[in-house]
């Protein structure tokens, strides 16, 4: 007896894929890249997040709850295949392993600044070898109880209150931002919202009606309003200019945060956030482990797992210090989000060829 | 599994250690100054001091020394001492008025760009020498530190000084419509007083609000729950009457009328609203305070006398030319993006035409009937 | 070469051997056969009755002075063949017709009556043992004082007591290819998911061991995840508990033996749950449900916090504390972890040495404990005294948990939590606290996720985990018991 991921459990997953360190930095880059208001620019582009979620929800309905392997299996030669989930699987480690070297790196500003990044990175890579080795539904479970333990942080935000202006958000809007607003810095942004079209690999895994779907929106829909909730209140909370002059100005307003028994929150409350990050690591790293599986379907136990966090760890050497990292993030992000798009429509091409093909043998016959 | 855990914890063991910061082994910088040399050889140098409390809580350290950076004088007070100089603990930053008048931002980007420092440090001004007022033993107070902390602090929950932490000092330093305030402190004699709020333009140091005046710029700043003002309010050539409320609720809004188009500051016209409830606890007038006419007849006194007390300070801020009070954050909302850029609101703000309309309510008039 | 790597990483198929058939033979009972099992055993006695040309053997300890008088002395003493053969006609003189049972009967304190070609058992056995009384380990305020005892009939008794119902149903199991340790299972038809039941009778059969004498030996024997640190059955001594258990859905187990029962399926938050908080008004229920996580968490993290926070993060204390902690730290000459894990250490000696002592010297290692220790090592620069608070707060906390083996085995959590604290600060906190969420996460409990009603998320289960709704909310059986029977009430009206 399996149970069936729920529309509950995937909501967290995606909500959890999608929130990753750089919430830290997200009102910066938006008032960077967009300008005054930019909150309603996360809202358009969270439309098309649901696009994107979308086109999923089509492959899914057209090919009943045929897995992304299957699919494309059904239609192209094996030796074409392999090479292909060969380098979707490391793009996802690489994604995941950047992520979190990323997040090692951001720590290290707070601290253990001269501890050897990669120690940190290697008990990151342990935790997602940890959850990697369980089922998905095991996964989920853990990252059910990571969104509990991160989701009341939220709370602290009414510290904030009592200096929060809403003045300082301005009538403008995307006005001043630091270059002309252009096609590229709204894919910039977007990458906020890449890791939902992880839903993909979930197919399996969940009921084939498609009701689970859902759950995608009401995570992706639940981030939206974390991340225009997060880019108001330090909107609010700091001026424009000074949002633009901070790197990470969530972590510079959990510095103001005094509490009687505990003063400086921000590197604990950091900390805490590891469990959203690893959760995107560790999707990535899942992403790309059934992507593996494909390929060595009688692998031994444990050992793809260990050879992913293995990869994600050595991935972790090609960025070692912030400015490393921030090109590769955004470069992977960049990548990701046109394979976010790409893939959809490539399964349904395929899925139409198919349907064609069928019909013209049924012809036949 | 176990063989795992151990082969990452031997890995751990071997590193982590060099940036412990054990508590014991390091020596907190409560308070730091930041003052001009009186030598005229400076060469971009300053005088920088700090207090670090002893673990007895009786005694301090004093440090002071001459560097071009805050940085390097931590890593030369370092040297002097057995314990490691952090500035994670820091509560108070102190600058000589005229360090302030060159401007601060310097010394402020490093204060922020550090991440241990806290964004709850108090920027503060010095009449006279930063590092003379931490040098100074107070009687009852030995931890300078906390004294100047707990200062500020009180004064800033009683309304009668702006919070100026360096969060709000960097906000306001950013934003385009709004200026920096900070408090002054003197030290006389076994004692150290506010004796002033100083303006900023940017990072520098412009003018001062005198001390009975604090309450009128609080007035203007803002919303708040808690204050208390004595009012001198002329009767008569001769006589004065004193008013004094208490417990004071203030709620300020602010109404920006503009003509088309707005070249400069001429064309802009500022209401300030302001709605005062308190308790009225002293009274040496003719009125009779149990009369409810008598009350509507004080409020409006004191109506008066506020409107043109507050005006009085708007006008020294317009002579300056500094918005301590953040209008230019409405004047902005009013404006499109290209007048607002396009106006030099420093500049204009000298020009924009600012009433101020204040409504006091009587709330009660304490415990006596007559 | 790469062939072999490759072979030794792939999965190798696992011969599966078909289960062997075990045809036994029959022998038929005799005396002489008995007797023959039970050479060199000076504790069983062999009576004849040669007017009624009748054999009794039993065990003289095993069996109750009225009993043999009532069911073997009275009646068979001085009377003829035909008589006798008369009473044992009588339904408490059972004839057996495999010499295994009848060896089995005698060991389980019966008679065996040999009367011709024929073999009879009767139960003459006289239960020794404690009566009941109050369990020692899980005391209530208010609610029954009654536990169980190592008596298997008194607590089955117990059980039927409180649950007067026909649906009330038993299956009893042997444990222990020595030792014959009879388990019981017990179960509310229509109530209970029956595929836990099965589950748990395959599992039980399956053990093969020499001997099984307590119930939490057992669940070790059958829980799904054995190397875990955590318990997954939940064991109680209290009647209460259990029968609440039974009738929400739950299966419960006895072992002979012990006076602890189980129930499954368990989830990680019926540790935290004790049974007066049903018998208190909900508000105090749901605040004492809510104390109790608090000192979870308090156990969990708050030394650790300690440690990480003067060893790192000295910039968390809050600066009005700040003084007063690098005054109490400046005496000490060890590092904050090393002084931390020493009191620790300290903290488990002292309470594993109160544990191991009778109560009355157990009294004395506390004040010693106290005193000396507490005292004594501040004034020495042993440790600073927060971290006598902290360590004294988290042992406190510790035992606000009402599992015993809950509370011990976050006890050992502790530890590594607070060593990891040491090396790792913050970051090492939440690690520790990721890799036990990790953990489990993955545990299951008779194919049940063991962190319900989390995961899966069943919110209404909440209002009886995290809180104690009043009774009037709680209409539903909690969903990891799978009932098809859910309610439970109906609103009073």
């Amino acid at each position: 007896m399996r149970e069936k991921l729920n529309w509950f459990h995937v909501a967290i997953l995606t909500y959890m894929i999608q929130l990753d360190v750089t919430l830290f930095s997200l009102p910066r880059i938006i008032a960077e890249k967009l300008g005054t208001n930019g909150w309603i620019g996360v809202l358009l582009l969270s439309l098309v997040g649901i696009l994107n979620i979308f086109l999923y929800s089509l492959v899914h309905r057209m090919g009943k709850g045929a897995s992304f392997f299957d699919i494309v299996e059904a239609s192209l030669p094996k030796f074409m295949i392999y090479p292909l989930y060969l380098a979707l699987a490391l793009f996802y480690i690489y994604v995941g392993s950047i992520l979190g070297k990323s997040f090692i790196i951001i720590f290290q500003i707070m601290a253990f600044p001269t501890t050897n990044s990669m120690f940190l990175f290697l008990l990151y890579c342990y935790m997602m070898y940890c959850m990697l080795i369980k089922d998905i539904y095991s996964i989920s479970k853990a990252v059910t109880v990571f969104f509990f333990v991160t989701f009341w942080l939220g709370g602290l935000t009414f510290y904030y209150f009592s200096e929060w202006e809403i003045v300082r958000l301005t009538p403008f809007l995307f006005k001043g931002a630091t270059e002309e607003i252009s096609l590229n810095s709204w894919t910039d942004i977007y990458t906020i919202f890449v890791g939902c079209e992880l839903c993909l690999y979930l197919f399996p895994y969940a009921s084939r009606d498609g009701k689970w779907f859902k759950g995608v929106y009401i995570g992706h829909i639940f981030i939206t309003l974390v991340y225009v909730y997060v880019i108001i209140v330090s909107s609010g909370f700091f001026s424009f200019h000074q949002l633009k002059a901070m790197s990470y100005p969530i972590i510079d307003s959990l510095a103001f945060i005094e509490l009687p028994f505990i003063n400086r929150v921000e590197n604990l409350v950091f900390a805490f956030f590891m469990f959203s990050n690893v959760t995107s690591s560790v999707i990535y790293g899942f992403a790309s482990l059934s992507a593996m599986k494909r390929i060595f379907p009688r692998m031994r136990k444990n050992v793809l797992e260990f050879v992913i966090a293995g990869i994600t760890f050595g991935f972790g050497f090609t960025a070692q210090i912030l400015r490393e990292t921030d090109k590769h993030v955004s470069d992977a992000m960049f990548v990701e989000t046109i394979l976010a798009f790409s893939i959809p429509l490539l399964l349904i091409v395929l899925l139409l060829i198919q349907r064609l093909r069928l019909q013209k043998g049924s012809e036949r016959a | 599994m176990i063989a795992r855990i151990a082969l990452v914890l031997v890995l751990l063991l071997l590193t982590g250690c060099g940036d412990q910061r054990i508590l014991e082994e390091l020596g907190f910088a409560r308070s730091v100054a930041y003052d001009t040399i009186p030598d005229q050889e400076s060469d971009g140098r300053i005088q920088i001091s700090a207090t670090i409390p002893k673990a007895n809580q009786q005694e301090k350290i004093f440090f002071t020394t001459i560097a071009r950076t805050s940085k390097e004088a931590r890593i030369k007070f370092s040297k002097e001492n057995n314990r490691r100089i952090v500035s994670g603990q820091m509560r108070s930053v102190l600058f000589g008025i005229d360090l302030a008048k060159k401007g601060l931002w310097d010394h402020i980007d490093t204060l922020i760009r550090d991440p241990q420092v806290s964004a709850n440090v108090h920027v503060i001004l010095v009449e006279g020498s930063g590092g003379d007022l931490l040098k100074k033993e107070y009687k009852p107070y030995p931890q300078v530190g906390e004294y100047i902390d707990e200062l500020i602090k009180t004064e800033a929950r009683a309304t009668a000084i702006p919070d100026s932490r360096l969060y709000d000092f960097s906000r306001d330093y950013y934003d385009d419509g709004a200026d920096p305030v900070a408090p002054i402190l003197k030290s006389t004699g076994a004692k150290i007083k506010v004796v002033g709020i100083g303006l900023f333009r940017d990072d520098r140091y412009v003018t001062r609000i005198p001390t009975d005046q604090f309450m009128f710029i609080a007035f203007l700043r803002g919303d708040f729950r808690s204050g208390d003002i004595t009012m001198r309010i002329p009767e008569t050539k001769q006589h004065h009457e004193n008013v004094m409320l208490s417990s004071m609720v203030n709620k300020r809004t602010i109404h920006v009328t503009r003509n088309h188009p707005v070249r400069d500051g001429h064309d802009i016209q500022v209401d300030i609203e302001m709605e005062i409830s308190g308790s009225l606890l002293e009274y040496t007038g003719q009125l009779k305070l149990q009369r409810s006419s008598d009350q509507i007849k004080l409020e409006t006194i004191m109506n008066k006398y506020i409107k043109q007390e507050t005006e009085r300070v708007l006008k020294s801020m317009q002579k300056h030319r500094v918005d301590s009070i953040g209008l230019g954050q409405y004047v902005r909302n009013k404006l499109s993006y290209e007048e607002w850029k396009n106006l030099d609101w420093n500049k204009a703000f000298a020009d924009v035409r600012i009433s101020v309309h204040p409504h006091i309510k009587i709330k009660d008039y304490g415990k006596l009937q007559e | 070469m790469v062939k072999r790597i490759m072979q030794l990483l792939q999965e190798q198929p696992v011969a599966v051997a078909p289960p062997v058939e075990q045809t036994e033979e029959v022998i038929p009972p005799s005396l002489d056969h008995t007797l023959d099992q039970f050479t060199d055993c000076a504790d069983l006695v062999h009576r004849s009755f040669p007017k009624a040309n009748l054999d009794v053997v039993y065990f003289a300890f095993l069996v109750g002075n009225d009993e043999f008088l009532r069911d073997i002395a009275m009646p068979f003493s001085d009377v003829t063949e035909s008589e006798a053969a008369l009473r044992l006609t009588q339904s408490q003189y059972m004839p057996v017709n495999n010499s295994k049972d009848c060896i089995k009967g005698i060991l389980n304190g019966k008679a065996a009556i040999f009367f011709q070609d024929v073999a009879f058992l009767v139960d003459i056995s006289h239960p020794i043992g404690r009566s009941i009384a109050q369990s020692e380990t899980e005391t209530v305020i208010t609610g029954p004082h009654d536990g169980f005892v190592e008596n298997l009939v008194h607590n089955l008794s117990v059980v039927r007591r409180r649950i007067k119902s026909s649906h009330v149903k038993t299956v009893t199991l042997e444990v222990g290819e020595v030792s014959k340790t009879i388990v019981v299972l017990v179960y509310m038809e229509d109530i209970v998911d029956m595929s836990f039941v099965q589950m748990l009778r395959d599992r039980i059969q399956q053990i093969e061991v020499d001997s099984v004498f307590e119930t939490n030996q057992l669940v070790q024997l059958i829980d799904d995840n054995p190397n875990s640190l955590f318990p997954q059955f939940m064991t109680t001594e209290r009647p209460d508990a259990i029968c609440s258990k039974i009738v929400a859905g739950r299966v419960a187990c006895f072992v002979e033996g012990s006076p602890s029962a189980f129930s499954c399926p368990t989830s990680f938050f019926e540790f935290f749950s004790s049974p007066d908080d049903y018998y208190q008004r909900w508000q105090l229920g749901t605040a004492l449900r809510i104390l109790r996580i608090i000192g979870f968490l308090i156990t969990m993290i708050f030394t650790a916090l300690y440690v990480s926070v003067t060893t790192f993060h000295y910039e968390m204390i809050p600066h009005t504390m700040l003084l007063n902690l690098t005054e109490s730290r400046s005496k000490v000459p060890f590092p904050p972890l090393v002084e931390a894990i020493m009191m620790e250490t300290t903290i488990e000696l002292l309470r594993e040495a109160g544990a191991r002592l009778p109560s009355k010297i157990g009294q004395t290692i506390g004040i010693v404990g106290g005193i000396v220790i507490g005292q004594a090592a501040v004034q020495a620069g042993f440790t600073s005294n927060i971290l006598i608070i902290a360590v004294a707060l988290s042992a406190i906390a510790s035992f606000v948990i009402p599992s015993y083996l809950m509370s011990a085995s976050i006890r050992l959590i502790r530890f590594g939590i607070i060593f990891l604290a040491g090396i790792l600060g913050n970051f090492g906190i939440i690690v520790g606290v990721g890799l036990v969420v990790i953990h489990l996460s993955g545990i299951t409990n008779m194919g049940t996720s063991y962190l319900t009603p989390i995961a899966p998320i069943s919110t209404y289960d909440w209002l009886d985990t995290f809180a104690r709704g009043p009774f009037w909310s709680l209409r539903k059986r909690p969903s990891q018991a799978r009932t098809n029977n859910e309610v439970k009430s109906r609103p009073r009206k």
